[in-house]
């Protein structure tokens, strides 16, 4: 009766601590990735207030397995394909498209002129890539995201770094071209 | 040449600032409040599903016991009905002698105590279960034919009931006249003049 109450009372300090270790690890990876993770979900949602709302779903789902992230070897790559799927999801759930919103906190200095010009230009560039193929979409959209090289992308995409250079080319091929056409289309009226 | 390169120029800056954005201030404290929001609520409902559980088992519990009990108090009184049946089959009047008394005694204790297991033989359980009756054979309702002869007595006259055989001096007066054998005379059987054994052709 002693030793099972000894043998409890161990498992439960070792339960406190590897919670107690969990929370740790938690909170410094909220500290460590927690504007990859945004800028990651904001590259997929291209709004602000979901961008925040994914990031903070992704940490919740990270709770669970609180314990195991200390063993996690890269936790940057785990944690950004996390992300990714939760705001592909948010967007498949989300009926209207936003517009693109660009943040006034790109430059504090930047006139009116350079935020309207960027946003125009974000607009755009959104505009053309919603219309690539869906597995091009997901390559460029993560390659904007400057934390993220191309094994990254490979990580979180579950694919070869080789298709990932491959599927990059042939996007901006892609964006190129369309883009010549609207610039022509321009010139032309 | 230069539409390509402005192209590609262009692009390049589209792409770089496409991403290029900060989150609001405070985000990691947002978030690590709302991850401290969920750890509570789950723990409240951990407390509430070991609540449950618990409360489903003692409830478990108890209806075993219930029925248990219940089969018990079912199993006692099926006893009482069994001591009571044997108790009325003491009772038909039958002179007791001591060792019937021992078996019929006997007889109630194990239907109040349930069946002991002993090695008896079928004979012996037979003769148990049947009451031993001084009188044989055992009295029973009378017979068409008893309830004939019971009339007839009653109806017939007292003296032809107690004497149906006649006594030796009423004999004496009875006179059977002597018996006499006349002789046949038949032609066949009377021997004809001349024919006989000695009589020739």
């Amino acid at each position: 009766m002693m030793r099972a109450t000894v043998v409890a009372g161990q498992v439960l300090v070792a339960n406190l601590a590897a919670t107690t270790t969990g929370d740790d690890a938690l909170e410094s990876a909220v500290r460590e990735h927690s504007r990859l993770i945004y800028r990651v979900a904001y590259a997929v949602l291209r709004n602000h207030h979901d961008a925040e709302d994914a990031t903070q779903e992704t940490f919740i789902k990270v709770l669970k397995y609180r314990r195991k992230l200390s063993g996690v070897e890269d936790q940057r790559t785990w944690l950004a394909r996390i992300a990714w799927r939760v705001a592909v999801e948010k967007r498949k759930r989300r009926r209207d498209l936003p517009l693109d919103e660009v943040e006034s906190t790109l430059s504090c200095t930047a006139t009116a002129q350079e935020v309207a010009a960027q946003k125009e230009m974000a607009t755009l560039l959104g505009r053309l890539i919603d219309g690539l193929p869906s597995q091009l979409q997901d390559a460029i959209r993560l390659s904007t995201v400057q934390e993220m090289s191309s094994s990254d992308i490979a990580a979180v995409l579950e694919i070869t770094e080789a298709a990932v250079r491959s599927q990059l080319f042939r996007a901006r091929q892609l964006l190129k071209e369309k883009l010549a056409g609207i610039l022509e289309k321009k010139h032309g009226s | 040449m230069e539409a390509n390169d402005k192209l590609n120029q262009w692009l390049d800056q589209a792409l770089d600032q496409y991403s290029k954005i900060e989150p609001r201030a405070g985000l990691e404290m947002r978030v690590m409040a709302s991850v401290a929001a969920e750890r509570e609520r789950r723990a409240k409902q951990r407390i509430w599903a070991w609540s449950f559980a618990a409360g489903s088992a003692c409830a478990a519990i108890v209806i075993v016991l219930w029925l248990g009990g219940a089969a018990k108090r079912e199993y006692s009184q099926s006893a009482e009905q069994r001591s009571q049946s044997v108790k009325a089959v003491t009772r038909q009047p039958q002179p007791s002698t001591s060792s019937r008394a021992r078996h019929l005694e006997a007889e109630v204790q194990s239907a109040k105590h349930g069946p002991r297991r002993t090695r008896t033989s079928r004979v012996e359980l037979v003769s148990k279960a049947l009451p031993k009756a001084d009188q044989f054979p055992s009295p029973r309702p009378l017979s068409e034919q008893e309830k004939l002869l019971l009339s007839y007595v009653s109806a017939s006259p007292r003296a032809d009931v107690a004497n149906p055989v006649p006594a030796a001096k009423d004999l004496e007066d009875l006179q059977i006249s002597r018996l006499r054998v006349t002789s046949l005379n038949t032609p066949l059987l009377q021997p004809k003049a001349g024919s006989g054994p000695n009589a020739s052709n």
